[in-house]
């Protein structure tokens, strides 16, 4: 479908000074779409507009100079080693590194992309996590460490698959899109996904945005316990959310018995989504990370149930400050695709044909993903070579490990997770008021942090 | 119906004073200990009693359970003497579940294979997401069923209230009562002499009374399979 | 989000154990709601021109501003809470009590008022409830109970359920889900010079069911009207003097469960609830969505 957001400066050139700041170019370029769509606007990847609001680039860590020493990079070692959902689970989940592979669906990725991400994961010592659309045998075959998602959808949910995870992510939304469920369009709804999911080859797919049973935190204690009592209580139970009333969800979700609570932020990415989702629905990463640790502080299960954070995280210093400020581990997922070859410049021509073009493609709902990450089509999937894509995966592990641990050492941490709020400073008011961190050249706290203390 | 008669391969667990995790231990220790007949006496409308049973097992539990009775059914054969709370049997990958008594909201969601048969009434949802297998209700069903079905089949001997086989992709939906106001995309098909042997087979295999009417037969319209601007109206109440 | 629990008793059986089996059904429902338990009840007899007022914290000096209002009998302490009766002078309302109390946001709140009703709550499980009140040792032929699960706003006393209908005598609510149209109401009603206890969206049932009271319409009326007019997910139970009141939201978002015998009412979140409670067979039936259900005291039930 002609869905796409056309490329910047597409529209008749007036004049500057004849346009209007209200119904821009592109937002009139927006309306006849519309007019003639009959419907929402879909598309992939996740928020386009400028990030005006505070984020992760808005804090800067305060290194050891004469008042704290830092550690040497060679023997001083800084451990990454990592465990989730040590609350309930006999068996919690291990991992070398505090970064981990987030879901997304066979389906909404190629084959190939799920294989690559596995074996990438399990070279870096991680985890990967399903998706919407059941395990692949590949994936788990090549994952050391398994995320089962149970998903309002239950595509391919089997237990048989359950009972091979290393633990379990019950999903109730996403950062891109909370309050609203999958979407994967027809063209990539191939006649293997569709046999995976169940479904009619071709149709464009609507996951429900609620489970079909249970409804609220009180019925999801007792679907929590199924979850257990499926695997005898061996494997941590995570529940996944997108950011949006943080601080009571997460209250919510601990209580309710999560051992591992994951909250995805605003810029958490999407294969297909209503547009206006993507850009008008959710909280800021940074700020969900405040609000989830204010949260589980809140009714004093902080350290207790492990809190992993999502949401367009693009580099070490943004995973750092997320663990930083609270949180246990970072899932990564378009970063990942990235790494994968996502809006690089190659079949430049493949992009252009699709009217998308490198570095601003987020057309991963027309399954005509140039690189091969984002389809089904089997031309294009052939053009992400596994071995070399979970290479990419792996280094690309390893050097954002690298810079988690070199900020944590520069602070004299010999472990990753003895990263705490005082090691930052916030550069913008903004970003003082909502991390409670002082304003970089005061001894002031500008708004007191996220503010749900008084709740 | 009579409860089946106790031989030496049959374990019995008083569930009277029991946690849910210790009777379902019982359950998995009593299969290792090779019964593979279990009894369940005194349920008190327990959650979450015999999920994820493998094949081969026969659970019968004496009495009424609660929310995800059988629920990732693996295989096994599950009986219940009463009836049951929400998604009864959800997600189950094959077996057979059967419900002397009522089923409370979305029993059978998201089935994947195999059979549950409710004797009683179905409260909402039933049948929800069902992506394979048989639902089969000898009496009457809530608003919603058979909601966002994929694949499969639901047997209704009753009424089937509102939003009967709302927003199906694929699925039938049998109703030999009153039909309530049609879900979105449902349309009526006609009942061949193919449906009447299959559900008239379903209902004597598990001795559900014939009801009086005859069946009407639900399917999907297929116009939500694929967003037409020509049917913008119905997306309108469907999106 | 919560777990709610009904009783009606249809024998007119003056030594019920009613709290007792209130408390059982909420102690079943316990792991649905760990922050707060309460529980109003009606007693049988009727004391005529007198009110039973219960009001927290129980604070003594607050009843010499009753003075010139009418006469205040009986005070009763029990944890926290104060309990009397009070005779009220001529023209004087339930709300004109609350006023010379001075009740208002985060001070002293009148937990019920009414000729037969009485209603205790508190942080905490129901055991604890029991503990403080002695509960299961009340008796009477209608009860409410909840058991609470904090979602949006704070875990103290006042948040906690049942709410009472303040300003209407006898009436009390508990709720299990939430109104997601609350805030538009309360402003509506504040308007209107309503005054709102709580930040608990549950509060504004028992309004609503007053402002539609005082619109003539009546309580199984109104209690219909409120399916349209509360959006969100919600089963509520009404106590009050009549009988018991049952509501489910149009789109049945949360469980509920009821059991209706020669002898007795009983509804409950779950079903579990009603097993532990009442031995002995019988049917349990989850209600349509969309449904008001208004059981008499002693009669049969009606329709809305």
């Amino acid at each position: 479908m002609s869905d796409s957001t056309p490329p910047p400066g597409s529209a008749a050139d007036p004049s500057p000074m004849e346009r209007s700041g209200t119904f821009t170019p592109g937002v009139i370029e927006d309306i006849q779409i519309k007019a003639e769509l009959a419907r929402y606007r879909i598309r992939g990847f996740g928020i386009l507009r400028p990030r005006t609001w505070a984020t992760f680039d808005d804090l800067t860590f305060v290194p050891g100079t004469l008042t704290r020493i830092p550690l040497e990079g060679y023997r001083e070692k800084c451990s990454t080693k990592t465990v989730l959902g040590t609350r309930f689970a006999s068996q919690p989940l291990e991992l070398d590194i505090p970064l981990m592979v987030t879901g997304m669906s066979y389906g909404a990725l190629s084959r190939n992309a799920k294989t690559a991400l596995s074996r990438g994961a399990r070279m870096a010592g991680t985890s990967t996590t399903t998706g919407d659309g059941g395990m692949l045998d590949v994936e788990r075959s090549e994952s050391r460490a398994m995320i089962y998602e149970v998903l309002p959808s239950r595509y391919g949910i089997n237990v048989q698959h359950l009972r091979q995870a290393d633990a379990i992510e019950l999903t109730i939304g996403q950062g891109a899109k909370p309050g609203t469920g999958g979407l994967l369009l027809g063209s990539k709804v191939s006649d293997e996904v569709a046999r995976l999911r169940d479904l009619p080859p071709g149709v464009d797919q609507r996951s429900p945005c609620r489970h079909p049973d249970f409804l609220g935190p009180d019925d999801m204690v007792i679907k929590i316990e199924e979850l257990r009592e499926a695997t005898d209580w061996r494997i941590p139970i995570f529940v996944k959310m997108g950011a949006s009333r943080v601080f009571d969800d997460v209250r919510l979700a601990a209580k309710a018995g999560a051992d591992v609570v994951v909250v995805d932020g605003m810029e958490g990415g999407t294969g297909a989504s209503p547009e206006l989702l993507q850009e008008h629905t959710g909280i800021p990463t940074l700020a969900a990370v405040c609000e989830a640790r204010a949260a589980l502080e809140d009714i004093g299960l902080y350290g207790k149930v492990q809190l992993v954070i999502a949401g367009g995280l693009r580099h070490g210093s943004d995973c750092a400050k997320a663990l930083a400020l609270g949180a246990d581990a970072c899932y990564l997922g378009t970063a990942l695709l990235i790494a994968l070859n996502c809006n690089k410049p190659i079949y430049v021509e493949d992009y252009h044909a699709i009217g998308a073009a490198p570095y601003a493609c987020h057309h991963c709902h027309t399954g005509r993903c140039p690189v091969g990450i984002t389809t089904q089509d089997p031309e294009l999937t052939a053009r992400l070579e596994v071995d070399a894509a979970s290479e990419r995966v792996a280094s690309f592990f390893h050097a954002l490990t690298s810079e988690v641990q070199v900020l944590a050492r520069a602070c004299g941490k010999s472990d990753v997770h003895h990263l705490e709020p005082e090691d930052l400073r916030a550069l913008t008011l903004e970003a003082s008021m909502i991390t409670g961190l002082p304003l970089a050249g005061t001894n002031r706290v500008y708004g007191g942090g996220p503010g749900w203390a008084s709740h | 119906m009579p409860l089946p008669a106790t031989s030496e391969r049959t374990s019995t667990i008083d569930c009277s004073d029991m946690p849910v995790r210790a009777i379902n231990r019982e359950i998995r220790a009593a299969l290792a200990g090779n019964s593979t007949k279990i009894m369940l006496l005194h349920p008190g409308a327990r959650h979450n009693l015999g999920v994820a049973l493998p094949e081969g097992t026969e659970l019968t539990i004496d009495g009424p359970a609660g929310y995800y009775v059988a629920g990732l059914n693996d295989g096994a054969t599950v009986h219940v003497h009463g009836g049951v709370g929400w998604g009864a049997a959800e997600s189950m990958r094959d077996g057979v579940v059967t419900i002397d008594g009522d089923a409370g909201n979305a029993v059978a969601a998201a089935i994947r294979d195999g059979v549950v048969v409710v004797r009683g009434d179905a409260s909402t949802r039933a049948g929800i997401a069902m992506k394979g297998g048989v639902l089969i209700v000898g009496g009457s069903v809530g608003p919603m069923a058979g909601f966002m079905m994929q694949k499969g089949i639901i047997i209704i001997c009753g009424d089937a209230a509102d939003g009967v086989a709302d927003s199906m992709y694929a699925g039938t939906v049998y109703v030999a009562g009153k039909l309530g106001e049609l879900g979105a995309d449902a349309v009526v098909e006609e009942f061949t002499g193919g449906d009447r042997d299959l559900v008239y087979s379903h209902l004597e295999r598990w001795k559900i009374p014939a009801p009086a009417a005859g069946f009407r037969k639900l399917v999907a319209g297929r116009k939500l399979w694929n967003f037409q601007k020509a049917d913008r109206h119905l997306w309108k109440s469907a999106l | 989000m919560c777990g709610i629990v009904g009783f009606l008793d249809r024998l007119d059986r003056p030594d019920f154990p009613t709290g007792r089996v209130v408390l059982a059904m909420l102690d079943a429902l316990g792991c649905r709601g760990p922050d707060s338990a309460g529980a109003a009840l009606l007693r049988s007899d009727e004391i005529d021109g007198v009110w039973a007022v219960r009001i927290a914290p129980g604070d003594a000096l607050a009843l010499t501003r009753l003075e010139p209002l009418g006469v205040v009998e009986r005070v009763e302490h029990a944890a926290g809470s104060l309990r009397f009766r009070f005779r009220p002078g001529p023209g004087v309302t339930p709300e004109g009590v609350e006023v010379a109390l001075g009740a208002c946001r985060d001070g002293l709140e009148v937990l019920s008022l009414g000729s037969r009703i009485d209603l205790v709550k508190q942080v905490g499980s129901p055991a604890q409830l029991d503990a403080a009140y002695g509960f299961s040792a009340w008796r009477g032929p209608l009860a409410i109970g909840h058991t609470r699960m904090s979602t949006e706003s704070r875990i103290d006393l006042s948040h906690s359920q049942p709410f009472w209908a303040h300003g209407v005598s006898d009436l009390a609510t508990v709720h299990n889900g939430h109104v997601t149209n609350y805030h538009q109401l309360r402003r509506r009603y504040e308007r209107q010079g309503v005054t709102f206890y709580t930040d608990n969206d549950s509060e504004v049932i028992g309004v609503y069911l007053r402002d539609r009271l005082a619109q003539g319409r009546s309580l199984t009326e109104a209690m219909a009207d409120s399916i349209v007019d509360l959006d969100g997910a919600y089963n509520y139970l009404v106590a009050s003097a009549e009988g018991l009141g049952v509501v489910r939201d149009r789109f049945g978002f949360k469980p509920l469960m009821i059991a209706e015998t020669d002898a007795f009412v009983a509804v409950a979140t779950e079903e579990i609830a009603l097993r532990r409670a009442f031995p002995g067979s019988f049917r349990v039936l989850e209600p349509a969505p969309g449904r008001a259900l208004f059981y008499p005291l002693a009669v049969t039930p009606a329709l809305v």
